[in-house]
């Protein structure tokens, strides 16, 4: 079901210059078979001794299998986004809306943010500011809001409900 | 005193099997690292697709961002 959403959203996700590549435990010609059954467009990738499946630390030691997490990263190489509540049914669009979110933070970012704190987060030469890389690994999305919210410098208000989780998803990569 | 030796013996027993445990972990993980972060890079890595051409990471890095989809894949067909 997961798979058949993804290739749902594939071309749209292609639009956002982003590829799926999808990994779990089956080998390649199982993976060729269901490719062809569900007329899937993106790479599924076989990791038989879960080796890489354990290195993102997302193995089920029950069930010997991947469990349902998704990472973004970007152009660089580095992860900006880590979903581990996947809904199988609508993960293709969920994952598209999420890329373009990020897309939409980076932007308000730039705008309202990045003069002190500095294009990666890492500037903190401006009085009173805080780093912000990294702070996704400690942080939920309500917690960088409610942050912002109270650090006084920033009167979070002007943005919209939507802008401000779109913010809050883009620092949380940073 | 055999009691010592019981204790003392059941020690050893739990240091060994820690020892195993250790070195089974080492070698699964030479890098000694599991898990990955937000804003860090994603460890690199090498799988075949369903053709059995390697795909590399790497491959995509200046071109194009990456959803790593990891899924359990228990189903038998389909979905």
């Amino acid at each position: 079901m997961e798979l058949r959403s993804l290739r749902d959203a594939a071309q749209e996700l292609e639009r956002l210059d982003t590829v799926i590549l999808a990994v779990s435990f089956r080998p390649p010609d199982f993976n060729k078979t269901l490719c062809e059954k569900e007329s899937l467009s993106f790479q599924l990738l076989s990791d038989e001794d879960c080796a890489v499946i354990q290195r993102y630390g997302v193995f089920n030691e029950q069930d010997r299998c991947a469990q349902r997490v998704t990472f973004l990263i970007d152009k660089d190489g580095i992860i900006r986004a880590i979903d581990r509540k996947v809904t199988p049914a609508t993960h293709g669009k969920d994952l598209a809306r999420l890329v373009s979110d990020l897309q939409r933070g980076k932007q308000l970012y730039e705008a309202a943010c990045a003069r002190c704190h500095g294009s990666d987060g890492g500037d903190t030469s401006y009085p009173g500011t805080r780093p912000l890389k990294g702070i996704g690994n400690h942080y939920d999305e309500d917690k960088v809001i409610e942050l912002t919210r109270n650090s006084g410098f920033v009167n979070i208000d002007l943005w919209s409900e939507d802008e401000r989780r779109a913010m809050a998803k883009y620092v949380r990569g940073l | 005193m055999a009691i010592k030796f019981m204790q003392i013996s059941a020690a050893l027993l739990m240091l060994g099997a820690l020892a195993v445990v250790w070195s089974l972990a080492d070698e699964k993980y030479p890098d000694d690292k599991v898990g990955v972060k937000l804003g860090e890079g994603a460890p690199d890595f090498t799988l075949p697709n369903s053709e059995g051409r390697k795909v590399n990471l790497k491959d995509y890095r200046g071109k194009w961002q990456v959803a790593l989809v990891f899924y359990p894949a228990l189903f038998k067909a389909g979905g």
